[in-house]
Parts: structure tokens; sequence; C-alpha cells
């Protein structure tokens, strides 16, 4: 088979020829678009996914510092519950010495008992 | 204020008693013994400092609820704010992909596209004269 033969042979089925070159064109071109298509689609679900990692890496240090929010809001509510029993153990030591105080002026000095229960509730003393 | 003072009196063991007319005393009355006097006044000297410790106990449950809603706020705002960041980022090197995609079927090449039209369109040509002047 020689080039003669070739040319021949061409020349004789140049339309079938044409046609295969045709189709080959067309095949080409459509494997060219698909992978444009698949090139497209592949930069999209890449995009989606770093989208997901990131968002699944926000909403984890979201919760995190939402945790962190509250452990302090429960230590600063402790912080007052305490504060606020020292406060009241405080004031119920300084009534207990108050009612002592009153206790001891009474017996020991009457005028002192008498001028505080006028002076605390506005009350006029009798003889 | 003589209810306040009677429970008060009634609950820690005060004694109190009723005075009549006539009875040694200037005018009718109740009696407190000192104990019951003593606690009353006690318990009315300190009723502002008592007032005091409520409130400053309620403010601040009150502006820690309030810091914790501040936070939270603020935690969710920064979070959206990544998103958004996050998104925007995403998005831009998307596009930036995408038109590097179209661009080789852009207008760029439209002179390959124009020579190969050209090419095209003449040997088709020459193939249909080609063909229906073989048939003569």
């Amino acid at each position: 088979m020689n080039v003669v033969t070739i040319l021949q042979f061409a020349k004789k089925n140049w339309k079938e020829i044409l046609i295969v070159i045709c189709l080959l064109l067309v095949i080409g071109k459509m494997r060219y678009d698909y992978s444009q298509l698949e090139s497209a689609y592949v930069t999209t679900q890449e995009s989606l996914q770093n989208q997901i990692a990131g968002l699944q890496e926000i909403h984890k240090e979201e919760l995190e510092k939402r945790e962190a929010a509250l452990e302090e809001y429960e230590a600063r509510l402790g912080e007052i519950e305490v504060r606020y029993e020292v406060s009241r153990e405080e004031l119920e030591v300084l009534k207990n010495n108050k009612e002592k105080e009153y206790i001891r002026q009474f017996t020991g000095n009457p005028e002192l008992f008498i001028e505080n229960i006028e002076t605390v509730f506005g009350f006029k003393y009798v003889e | 204020m003589i209810l306040l003072m009677l429970s008060t009196a009634y609950a820690d063991e005060g004694k109190f008693t009723l005075l009549g007319e006539n009875e040694p005393a200037p005018f009718e009355g109740v009696l407190f013994d000192p104990t019951a006097t003593s606690k009353i006044l006690s318990e009315y000297s300190t009723v502002d400092m008592n007032c005091d410790i409520e409130v400053e106990y309620q403010l601040d449950i009150q502006g820690t609820e309030f810091k914790l809603q501040l936070d939270t706020a603020a935690i969710r705002y920064q979070s959206l704010a990544a998103e958004h960041k996050l998104m925007v980022e995403q998005k831009d090197l998307e596009i930036v992909k995408l038109q590097e995609t179209i661009k080789k079927q852009s207008p760029l090449n439209k002179w390959w596209w124009y020579a190969g039209g050209i090419a095209s369109g003449v040997v088709i040509t020459y193939g249909a004269y080609r063909a229906f002047d073989g048939k003569r």
C-alpha cells in the first residue's frame, strides 16, 4: 500500500472521509464543551465544599464562645449570690448587735433609748 | 406600722401587752418589753440597708443577664460577619475560576473561530462543487 493507493482511495471515498472528519470535529467539540462544563461543576463543588468547611469552623467557634460566655455568666451569678449572702449575714449580725445595744440602753441609759425611739419612729415620749 | 411591729415582736419571742384606760399608764396602748422594742427598733433602723442590699442584688442579676444577652448578640454578629466574609471570598474565587473557564471560549478567541469558519466554508463549498460537478 503506497501513497498513490491511499490517494486513490481518498479520491474515491472522499465523501465518507469528509463525513467522518466532520463527525470527529463535532465529537471533539462536544468533549471540549463537556470538559468545560465539568470544570465549572468542579469549581462550584470546590467552592461549596470550602463554604461548608468554613461554616462548620465558624459554627464551632461560635458554640465555644457561647459556652465561654455562659460559663462567665454562671460564675458571675455565683459571685453575686455569695456577695448577697455575705451582705445578708453582715446585716443580720448588725441587726443583732443593734438589738443587744438597744436592750443595754433600756437598762443602762433609758434616756438614750427614748431618744432612739423618737428619732427612729418620730413618736413622742410621754411620762 | 402597728401590724408590722406586732408581727415582728410575735415571731421573735418579744412580749407585749395591752394597757387599758385607768391602768398605770397615761393612755391606753400596747406595751412592748425591751426585747420586742429592740427588735422593732433594730429592724426598722436597718430596713434601708436591707433595701440597698436587695436592690444591689437585683441590679447585679439584671446587669449580668443583660451582659450575657449582649455577649451572645456580639458573638452572633461576629459569626454572621465571618460567614458573610467567607461566602464573599469563596464566591469571588468561584467567579474568577468560572471566568477563566469562560475566557477559553470568549471573544478573545474569535479570530480562531472566524478562520475556522472560513476554512470550513471553503472546504464544504469545494466539496459540494465537486460532488455536484461529478454528477453531471
